[in-house]
This record gives structure tokens, sequence and C-alpha cells, in this order.
């Protein structure tokens, strides 16, 4: 970066080349696996001394269908060895394969397919021989040897084979894992180095406010350019374009917006390097650059903000007693105002009809700028269940965000508390409280029924083990006549093959597993544990927060711990909507309300 | 441009630019065999096969808009009795006059899970068609009587299933339509185009199940591509049904008949889509699949508990802990395992669905099928089988699913790898 710095202008034209190594390509293709995560965690897998989970991940990729030759290739490779009890000396394995025929077999199958794989598309096209082409292509001279005698002549001999098939897999490596490792794009990486480029031009802009237009009309079409690969990183990668959004506001850092502004634009001109910091209201304008095109993407950067500050409370209360609550650290305090200025300007955007609220999308809004209500209703719940509700700029964001969200009721009686002046916790933690349960509609309260019941039925099939196998019991205690079906209630509009993320109308990437699978099945044990550590942490911390008068603290026992359902958990555990306001309920009262509903059904 | 289908001068097009067909034009020998069939006093069993891309599909809309009521006609009531008219079978067919039978209904069991008539791809079906069909050059999608999703686009993968499919459909159009005399319907059997190898031997062991009393068989010029001649299923003495034998309408300049080429990729593409569109309602505009692509992103799908639904896989088994992983952005069949049902416990599928997501965490499936709500009550198995969603469904601007991505290395030319080396 620095060596390119002492040419004149070459961040332009770096600009230019979005397609390059680290960029996104712009072709795309149907692929098994979800993400790269996925699909290193299987290239580690396989080249790891403990491949079963990566080869039955591979296997859930062939029964998607489009499976690239090399991950089928490679796969096949693995599992052989496996079975070889050369390549497993010391292990006893039950299953290893005695037979040397067999073996002999396998590996010649595996090497025909890798080379047919490689050459018979092009071999059909071109007409060329196999050699020539598995020659062109690298594949080395053994395997197309041993194609074609194990084809039309002996078997060859497993020694010979065993030899072949390690050269292969290292091929197969070199080819295909390596490159492809190389080839995935840093979205970190290159969304940062897109943004630092945007503030490059902006400054550049600024300081040429008097010079020829034609150069500022260029800049401002690179920034233009910039800002629209930004979009697409934003498409393909929302949480991680967040993160870095949110990285890049500095928002820990110590200075005092305006003095940081300062600072950072006189670093910028100094050593202009990508590490440089970009000032915060550069990244205001970035922000809302990006946000005129999609206007979803503030409402994620809000979630992820009181989130943050959500985080930070959370830390705070830890071991201090609630009512004294030590006065917000500047970082926290930046964060209000950045929920304020967030809300401000979702708010201009809706007035200068950037962004329209909708009640439901309908079923065919090819318009991307409409933004359901219900989001807005939820984002505005977990905001007012943030503990410091008292704080002036949180407040007036509420209240713009109430504003939005065209609940006059809710408005009016949070207009009515006497805390807008003078923040006593306390109560105005209690009665903010009282207007979220209000906020929880009959929807919501259908909705904890429904998770409830589920929660239920998975402690009746023992709660970690796969749906499934205690089907009997279940079955014992629910009707066999109930509709399996319904249509999902609060959509929103998202990719095939992600869910809607409930807050911010961004789509999100599914997580299956239940316990995330290390690379030794081994250690799925001690996983399942630490998941376990892990919730009832969070839950302590949860139940400390909400310590209040009006709120029974019941003693929790370890199996409504429910591992597998952290969002679930999170703000409802333990909770039910009764008469409009969120209740704790013991696991008597549960069960009373399960046998209640099963009246009803 | 109407005549491309047979007008014998034009050379066959290439497979890149297909010659718009726009109207099905019947060659004189078609129009016999229409007739012939027609003619039959009793109610038909006709199976039309030969080599893929002869025109079978076509020939057997031809068939069945014959033996139905003319379009034109108000048949006060139409009953499955015969009814006997004079004249041709259908505009364009120009023979002599005879006693023709037309039906009030037709069976119609299709049996080309590739390019299936009615159904989307992957599916075998029987349907009872009422109605004569506009379109005679392109597949159109009607409800089915009974269907059973195979999961793959070539019965390759597993005979017996398919075959044990195709006999649960033959068993229930006998059933309920072949047991009383008076009232039997015809049957129109059109089969896959796989007529050699495993395939030739599939289409034996399903003409001496049917057993048929006409068989169809279109033939092409050349002879080694053709399916045998005569009564090629059966053994010895039996007493074979009807022959009628066929060339393909499409002809070359030496008055060949030949396959037309065409991209059946494409053509499933489009039937899918097709079949996806259903899941809107009609006053909604879905020209283009981009159009179709945002609706499917924002349409709030269907929910259902894992606990209450069984997931198969057909052609693939999946390890326990990695269901949900391989359903989601899939297509599957919808089921229903008929436990009920007195017949073979063949499940039987009541439409396609899109695995649009799965949330783990609250054991949900999130599905979008045209099938409506009631009708899915009864849907117990979802059946995962090789048919992909079109992928221009999946990488609308902003809806870019995560399974279309960029950056995938999946060829090496010889161009990488020297670039590489340099």
């Amino acid at each position: 970066m620095a060596a390119a710095e002492a040419e004149a202008a070459p961040a332009p034209e770096a600009s230019g080349s979005y397609a390059g190594a680290g960029g996104l390509s712009t072709g795309r293709k149907l692929v098994p696996w979800s993400s790269w995560e996925e699909w290193r965690f299987v290239r580690d897998g396989l080249f790891s001394p403990f491949p079963a989970a990566a080869l039955r991940r591979i296997s859930a990729w062939r029964s998607r269908g489009s499976l690239l030759i090399p991950v089928d290739v490679t796969a096949a490779f693995v599992e052989i060895r496996l079975r070889d009890p050369f390549f497993r000396s010391g292990l006893a394995a039950a299953d290893a394969m005695e037979s040397e025929e067999m073996l002999a077999m396998l590996y010649s199958m595996a090497i025909m397919r890798l080379v047919n794989g490689f050459v018979e598309n092009p071999h059909k096209k071109t007409g060329r021989s196999i050699s020539e082409l598995a020659e062109a292509v690298g594949i080395p001279r053994v395997l197309v040897d041993i194609r074609h005698e194990s084809s039309h002549r002996n078997l060859p001999s497993l020694r010979l084979l065993r030899l072949a098939s390690i050269k292969a897999f290292d091929w197969l490596k070199c080819i295909y894992w390596d490159r492809q490792s190389n080839s995935i794009p840093d979205v970190q990486v290159e969304l940062r180095l897109r943004l630092h480029e945007i503030a490059c031009f902006l400054k550049e802009n600024d300081s040429k406010e008097t010079k020829s237009g034609s150069k500022r009309k260029r800049s401002e079409k690179l920034i233009v350019k910039a800002i629209k690969y930004t979009r697409r990183l934003y498409y393909a990668y929302p949480f991680e374009v967040v993160s870095v959004l949110l990285d890049l506001m500095q928002l820990d850092a110590p200075e005092s917006p305006e003095s940081s502004d300062m600072q950072e634009t006189h670093s910028f001109a100094v050593n202009h390097s990508s590490d440089t910091q970009i000032s915060n209201s550069d990244m205001k304008t970035i922000i809302m650059k990006l946000s005129e095109k999609e206007p979803r993407l503030l409402l994620s950067v809000l979630k992820s903000v009181i989130e943050m500050i959500d985080a930070k409370e959370e830390l705070t209360n830890k071991g201090v007693s609630f009512a004294c609550l030590p006065v917000a650290p500047f970082e926290v305090k930046r964060l209000y105002s950045l929920v304020l200025w967030l809300i401000t300007s979702i708010k201009e955007l809706k007035d200068s009809g950037y962004i329209g609220f909708v009640h439901e999308i309908g079923v065919l809004s090819s318009d991307k700028n409409a933004v359901p209500r219900f989001c807005l209703a939820k984002l505005l719940w977990k905001l007012l269940n943030l503990s410091t509700i008292g704080e002036k700029c949180i407040i007036d964001a509420a209240l713009l965000l109430i504003e939005m969200v065209n609940n006059n009721n809710v408005e009016e009686k949070l207009r009515k508390l006497p805390v807008l002046s003078l923040p006593n916790l306390a109560k105005v933690l209690r009665q903010s409280r009282t207007i979220c349960n209000e906020l929880g509609s009959i929807e919501k309260a259908t909705e904890t029924l429904e998770m409830f019941k589920l929660q239920l039925k998975r402690q009746k099939n023992g709660c970690l083990t796969e749906t499934g196998t205690t089907e009997g019991s279940f079955n014992t205690s629910t009707p066999e006549k109930h509709n399996r079906w319904s249509v999902a209630k609060s959509w929103t509009p998202c990719p095939i093959g992600t869910i809607p993320c409930s807050f911010s109308s961004c789509a999100v990437l599914p997580a299956f597993d239940v316990v995330d699978h290390g690379p030794e099945v081994a250690t799925l044990e001690q996983h399942g544990n630490f998941e376990e550590v892990d919730h009832s942490e969070r839950f302590e911390s949860q139940s400390e927060e909400l310590e209040d008068e009006s709120i029974l603290n019941i003693p929790r026992s370890p199996e409504y711990d429910i591992s597998d359902m952290p969002e679930l958990t999170y703000p409802l555990k333990g909770r039910l909507l009764v008469g409009g306001v969120w209740k704790k309920v013991t696991a008597e009262e549960l069960l009373l309300i399960k046998s209640n509903m099963k009246m009803l059904l | 441009m109407a005549g491309a289908r047979a007008t014998p001068t034009r050379t066959p097009p290439r497979p890149s630019s297909p010659a718009p067909r726009t109207e099905a034009v019947v060659p004189p020998d078609w129009a016999s065999a229409v007739t012939l069939v027609s003619s039959d006093p009793t109610p038909p069993v006709v199976v039309v096969c030969g080599p893929k891309n002869s025109g079978k599909s076509t020939f057997s809309r031809i068939l069945l808009n014959a033996l139905l009521p003319r379009q034109a006609t108000t048949e006060p009531n139409p009953s499955p009795r015969p009814h006997e008219s004079v004249g041709d079978a259908g505009g364009s067919l120009t023979s002599g006059v005879v006693v023709l039978c037309r039906y009030g209904k037709v069976g119609y069991l299709d049996t080309d899970v590739g390019q299936p008539e009615f159904a989307p791809p992957g599916c075998l079906s029987f349907h009872v068609v009422e109605e004569a069909i506009a379109d005679l050059l392109n597949p159109t999608l009607r409800e089915a009587e009974r269907c059973c999703f195979f999961g793959d686009i070539s019965s390759k993968r597993d005979p017996e299933a398919y075959l044990n499919c195709l006999f649960h459909l033959y068993d229930c159009f006998v059933g309920k339509y072949r047991c009383n005399e008076n009232e039997m319907v015809p049957l129109i059997v059109n089969t896959p185009g796989w007529v050699k190898g495993a395939g030739f031997d599939m289409l034996v062991e399903m003409l001496r199940y049917i057993c048929p009393t006409i068989v169809v068989q279109i033939r092409i010029t050349m002879e080694s591509k053709n399916l045998p001649d005569g009564m090629f299923w059966l053994d010895g003495e039996q007493t074979g049904p009807k022959m009628i034998n066929i060339n393909a309408a499409f002809r070359d300049a030496s008055n060949r008949s030949l396959l037309i080429m065409k991209d059946s990729c494409a053509t499933r593409e489009r039937q899918l889509v097709e079949y996806l569109k259903r899941c809107f309602p009609s006053n909604i505009s879905l020209s283009t699949n981009k159009e179709l692509a945002y609706a499917l992103a924002s349409l709030p799908p269907y929910q259902v508990p894992f606990s209450d639904v069984t997931v198969m896989h057909l052609h693939h088994e999946v390890p326990a802990g990695e269901i949900w992983r391989c359903l989601n952005a899939t297509i599957v069949g919808l089921a229903v395992s008929s436990a009920s049902e007195a017949t073979r416990s063949t499940p039987y599928c009541v439409g396609l669905g899109i695995i649009r997501g799965v949330d783990v965490q609250k054991g949900l499936l999130y599905v979008i099928t045209p099938v409506p709500l009631e009708r899915l009550q009864s849907v117990d198995l979802l059946q995962q089988g090789f048919i992909e969603i079109p992928t221009s469904l999946l990488q609308v601007r902003g809806y870019v699913s995560p399974y279309m991505s960029t950056n995938v290395l999946h060829k090496i030319s010889e161009r990488d790898l020297y670039a590489g080396d340099g």
C-alpha cells in the first residue's frame, strides 16, 4: 500500500479492478455449501487425522447435487484410506478392508473418476486424446496410466495404487483446495479497502471544492462505483459488513467525536494508508450513501448498536447492584448518540421517500425500500428493554421510533411519563417495561405459547437428542389431528436458503448444528457442555438485570435450560404473557398451562 | 414459420437455435394412426413409445385431443360412454370419414420423469383429462389425479423404485376407471425416450405390466436408434395388441424422419418456473424470472415443525446430523405416507415445494409451494431427490441465495494453470 502511495493517483486505478484477488467475482455458481466457513470446515477436516465429520458433510452435499468433481474425488480418496490398513497403521479399525483386491478396485475407480472428471468434457469437445489433455491440465501421468490399465487391462498392483493415490491426493490439494482457499474473498479486507477509498475520495472532493469540475466529477463517479460495490458486499455478507462499518466508527476510541475527527483528518493527510481511521462524519456520509439504495442497512446497524449497548450494560451490571448504576462511560454514550443518529436518519429517509413503512410486505414487493412496521416495533421493543432507558438520547430516539411505528397509544403513555426530564431509573425501568408489555401484541403471545409448546415437546423428547427418536412418548401427549402446516407470521423478504432476522429484516443464514461438530467426533460431548455453561451464564446475567420487586425470582432447574435455543431463551425464557404482562412462570405452572393447552386442542 | 415442425424441405434446427415451433402440423401417417386408435370399439389403452425427441409427447397430445369431445361442441352431459361422431379428429386431420369414438374423460399416464406432460419434473403422474389441450407443442401443468415423486430426471438411478411408482399409478387408474365395463375410460401412456439398454428393459417390464390394447411406435429413419419392430416385449405365442408404426414428424431434405433437438434442460426449468408461479394469485404479473425470484423471496412461506414431518432421501442416504443442512434451499416432494391406504404403501405426492429456510432453533421448516394449505395438512413426508431449483431464481439482486457463491473455482483450464505457474 505504501509503495502504491508513491505514485500519483494509484487508488482510483485500483478501484477499477474489483474482480482481482480477494474481490468478489462477477459470476456465481450453485454450490452445496452455504458459506465459505462451511467449505473451510470440510477442507480442514479432510486434511486432518479425523475426517469423519467432513466426510459426513460431503455426504450431505452430495444429496444437494452440484458437488464439484475435485471435492467428490478427494472425499473418495479419504474414505478409501480410512479402510486401508496401510494408512491406518496402529489403528485397529473395525471397518478396515482386508481384501487387497477390493482395495485395489476402490483406488482404481477413484483414480478413474478423477481423470475422467477433469478431462472427459474437453475430450468430447476437442477430440484430443485423454493423455494429451491430462498433461495440459497437469494430472500426474501415473494416474492416466492407471486409468487406462484398470479399465482395459489388469488391475494395477495395490502398492502402485497406494502410491498413486498419494500423488492424486496431493495434486487435488494443490490444484483445487489450495487454489480455492486463495481465491476466497476476504470481505473484511475488501470492505475496509473500499471504505477507505470512498473516504479518500470524499476528502478529495472537500479539498477540491474550488477546483475544476471535471476532476470532481470523476471522483464522484468513483465514489458511486465504490458504493455500489460495497452494497454488493452487503448483499452477500450483511453481518460482516455491518460489523466492519461499526468497527470503523471507532466507537471505543477515547476521543470525543469532534476531536477524533480532527485528529483523523490530520493523520489521514499524513500517511494516507489503509490503516488510518476514517472520520466519523465520513463514516456517516458513507452509511447514508449506502442506505439510500438499501435503507434496511440502517435497521441492521441499529440492531447491532442496540445489541452492543445491551452487551455493555450487561458487563457493567455484572456484580454491581442494580440501584447504583455507574455513570455510563464515554463509549456507551457514543453508542447512545449513534442510536439517535440512526433513528433520525431512518426518519429522514422516510420523510424523503427513500423508505416506506408498510404493515405487511406484499407478496410481490420488488420494492426493496419497503420496511414492515413490525420490524420497527421489534426494534423499539429491544430499545425499550435497555436498562438505561432514562438516557436522553435513547428517549428521544425511542420517541422518534414510536412516531414512525405510528403507535399513538404507546406514545401518549411515554409522553406522560415524568421521567423524560428526571431519570429515576428504577421507576423508568418498571414503567418502560409495562410499555414493552403492551407492545407485545397478541401475535407475540401466541408466538410465545408456540415456543413454550415446542420447548415442552423438546423436553419430553429429551432435549438434546435429535427429533424423532422418542416419537412414541410424544405422540401420546398430543392429539394426532392438528394443523401441521401454517403460514409463517411476520415474514420479511430474504433470499432462498436464509431466514429473516426478526429485527432488521435482513437475512440470517440458519445455524444448522444443534451442537457444533468439532473436527473430532470425540469432542462432541465436551462441546455440548460448553454450550450449556455458556447459556446458564447468559441467563444469570439476564435475571439479575430483571431483578425487580414485581417479578418473582425462581430458582432455575437445569432441565429447563434449552441449550440449543439461545434466541428463544434470551428474552422470553421463563416468562409468559399473562394478561398483558410478562410474568415469570414456574415449572409447575408451565405444566398446568400445557395440560390446559391439550384440552384446548 | 408455422410449418417448422413438418415442412419437408426445412433442415433441422441446430440445438443452439431451436426454430420457433408455433403450430403442430400433423403428417398424414399420424392422422391415420389417430383415426385408427379412436375408431377402436372399446376404450383403448394406448402406449406411445419411441426414441427420445421423436415426438411421443406431441403425438400423445394430438391423440388425447382426438379422444376428447371436440372443443367447440357443448356436450350436454359428458359421460364416459363413447360418443360417436363422424368426421375428422382435429382441425388438421384430413383422413376419410370414419366412425370415431370420443369420450368425456381420458386417462393420461405420464411416465417421463425428465419431461412430464402435466406435472413438474421428477414426477410420475396419472391424470384424468376432460378438456382438450390448447398448446400441442408444449407441456402444460394440470392437477394430477395421483402423483408420485421419483425425484430425478431419469429413471436410471433407481429402476425398481421407478417401476414401483409406475405400477402403483397404473393400479390406481385401473381400480378407479377400468373396473366397470360400461364406464371404462381410455388411457394414453406416454413413455420415456430411453429405449436402449436398461431403458429398454424397463420399457419391456412396463408394457408387460400394462398390457395395452394398442401400441403406437414412433420410428425414425436411423434404424439403430429405434425400438425393435413388432411386439418386442412378448416372448412367444401370446396374442399381442394392435401395433401401429408411425414415423417421426420431422424430416430433412431427403425426407428422412429425424429427431428434433430440443433443450430438455431449458424445458424442465421452464416447467418448474411455471409451477412455482402458481404460488401466486394470477393477477400478479410474473413475466420474467427476475420478478418471480423477487416474489419467491418475499412470499410468506408455510411453516411446519420438524416433528410433524419425516424426511426421506430418495436417492442418497444422508447422515442423521446433516438432514436440515442438506434440505435447505432444495426442492422436495410433499408427500402423504399413505398408511391409511389399503393399496401398496407407495406414498403419493401432492406437489413440490422449496425448503426456503430452516430454523433449527425453533424447529421449523419454511416451505414455498403452490399446494393450498388445506391439502398440505395431510402432508407428513418430505421426499428429497435431485431436482434442482433453477439458478435464475436464486440470484436476483439483493436476494442472492447463500448457495450461489462467487469466486468458485470449478474449472481448471490450461490458461489458469499456466497463469498460476507464471
